[in-house]
């Protein structure tokens, strides 16, 4: 359709200002749902920048630094969330976007949302690794308290420590424990107590982060960043006493040992009390003194015993039984000697009988003979021989030479042999 | 006993001499002078021990500061006890 003449024609800039006049008169402060995309951080100015949708539609927001500041947590893509704003309209681009005031995670408090978070990333630091974990000594020596100087958790915490283990050194830092300044207020009494225990101006053993009971809310100074970052960073143990069985705090979680009352962090902290170490006092001395006694009781037995020997009493029957035992003895000596004499002939006889039986010239005197080779070899077969070969025979009495005529029969089966 | 003329043990050290000591005499393998030695020794422990614990004085004090020189800025502290100590409790600053 061709522009009928004479038709005022309107500028762009024209337009846009006054679709800008119209959307943003009447779209004031109202809150709208969607799911966050494409969430960007833009740095230098701190502007947050997301599109909110929804089934059927998109909507882009800017969240300005001025307001997002405010929010304990990070957004990110996929999170349905509650938006508080207006319209604006970008008339450059010709655009319009939602100017949020208030972002709200849907189904869930925002500062619920923001522990969660800030939980998620301490653990991913290792702040709540068990192996950070350091053991308290025996006992303790020099302790700080950290708290209110005013609250209940000190003075319970003071005579807990005086009844279970006196000899430890105690400092107090106070510090608020609830209230916006809490958080820094106890971060800085940890890092100034570290700082002394560093540079051994303050011999700490041991940090005791306390808090009497009370409602939930008042736990917020132990899940700050800040608290927990100065328990992460201690030198010196701690012990976290915030006095909430039900909820774990953050400060919980880093902290070295984790009480649920301050009563008990100090019970804790002080493994073996006054009155179980005098009991083992009281044990070890009498097991001494019992030992003691029986090593004395013994001694004496010993004396006793010795005094009893004989020798000790009667000293001439010492001699006296020394030389008869030096008589004794000669008497038995020669005994021994005849018997071995008479003993070894006897042997010597039987030797030589037996020599004699075995003896291959016995068997002769019955009338066997053994006949010999030239070069000594005892003949067992007639193939020994060579005709013509001279032999010699042994008889019971002298022995006679013969030259081999011929054998007079060879042994062809063994078993006719003879 | 001689022995408690030397300065105080720490605690845990005490009480791990003492235990060896103890081991030693049931052991009942050493002299008889040495044994006597070991139980006056032990005996001198065990005393030592009982009188850190009965003349522990308590000491509680504030930490306010740091001063320039790096030292701890600390002051008496007064807790509220009302079981144990009631005569401390009468100064106040």
């Amino acid at each position: 359709m061709p522009m009928p003449a004479g038709v005022k024609l309107r500028s762009v800039t024209d337009v846009t200002r006054a679709v800008k006049a119209r959307l943003e008169e009447n779209f004031v402060d109202f809150w709208v749902a969607g799911e966050v995309t494409n969430f960007k951080l833009h740095p230098p100015s701190g502007h947050m920048y997301f599109t909110l949708k929804d089934a059927g539609s998109i909507l882009p927001c800017i969240f300005k630094a001025g307001f997002n500041k405010r929010m304990p947590f990070q957004p990110h893509d996929g999170m349905h969330v509650n938006c508080f704003g207006g319209l604006i309209v970008f008339e450059q681009r010709g655009i319009y976007q939602l100017e949020v005031q208030e972002f709200e995670p849907k189904g869930i408090g925002a500062a619920e949302l923001a522990l969660q978070q800030l939980k998620s990333k301490l653990e991913a630091k290792g702040y709540f690794d068990p192996d950070r974990r350091r053991p308290f000594p025996v006992f303790p020596k020099f302790v700080a308290l950290v708290t209110s100087s005013s609250g209940a958790a000190v003075r319970d915490m003071i005579e807990s420590l005086l009844q279970r283990w006196p000899l430890t050194g105690i400092v107090v830092k106070d510090c608020r424990v609830q209230g916006p300044t809490a958080a820094p207020e106890i971060a800085e009494s940890l890092r100034m107590l570290c700082r002394l225990s560093r540079t051994g101006k303050l011999k700490l053993c041991a940090i005791v982060l306390g808090r009497g009971g009370g409602p939930t809310a008042d736990l917020s100074a132990f899940n700050e960043e800040i608290v927990a970052d100065a328990i992460f960073a201690s030198t010196v143990p701690v012990i976290s006493a915030v006095g909430h069985e039900s909820d774990v705090t953050i400060a919980d979680r880093v902290a070295d040992f984790r009480a649920l009352t301050p009563t008990a962090a100090i019970v804790a902290l002080t493994q073996r009390s006054r009155d179980d170490v005098e009991a083992e006092l009281d044990d070890l001395r009498n097991r001494m003194r019992d030992a003691m006694l029986s090593r004395i009781q013994y001694s004496r037995q010993s004396v006793k015993q010795l005094a009893e020997r004989p020798g000790l009493r009667r000293p001439l029957d010492r001699y006296r039984a020394a030389g008869q035992k030096i008589d004794d003895r000669r008497e038995r000596l020669q005994r021994a000697g005849e018997q071995l004499l008479a003993r070894g002939n006897d042997k010597l006889i039987a030797a030589a009988s037996q020599l004699e039986a075995l003896s291959p010239l016995n068997i002769l005197v019955r009338g066997y003979s053994l006949t010999q080779r030239g070069d000594g070899a005892l003949l067992r077969s007639a193939a020994e021989v060579a005709v013509g070969e001279i032999i010699e025979t042994r008889l019971a009495e002298g022995s006679i030479l013969s030259r081999v005529l011929g054998p007079s029969s060879t042994p062809t089966d063994p078993n006719d042999g003879q | 006993m001689m022995a408690s003329e030397s300065p105080p043990l720490k605690f845990e050290v005490a009480l791990t001499e003492l235990d060896r000591v103890l081991r030693e005499l049931e052991d009942g393998t050493t002299t008889l002078e040495d044994a006597l030695a070991r139980y006056e020794r032990g005996i001198a422990l065990v005393k030592q021990c009982y009188e850190q614990l009965r003349s522990a004085e308590v000491r509680i004090r504030e930490l306010t500061g740091i001063g320039d020189d790096g030292k701890p800025i600390l002051q008496g502290f007064e807790h509220t006890a009302a079981v144990e100590k009631p005569t401390r409790r009468a100064t106040s600053t």
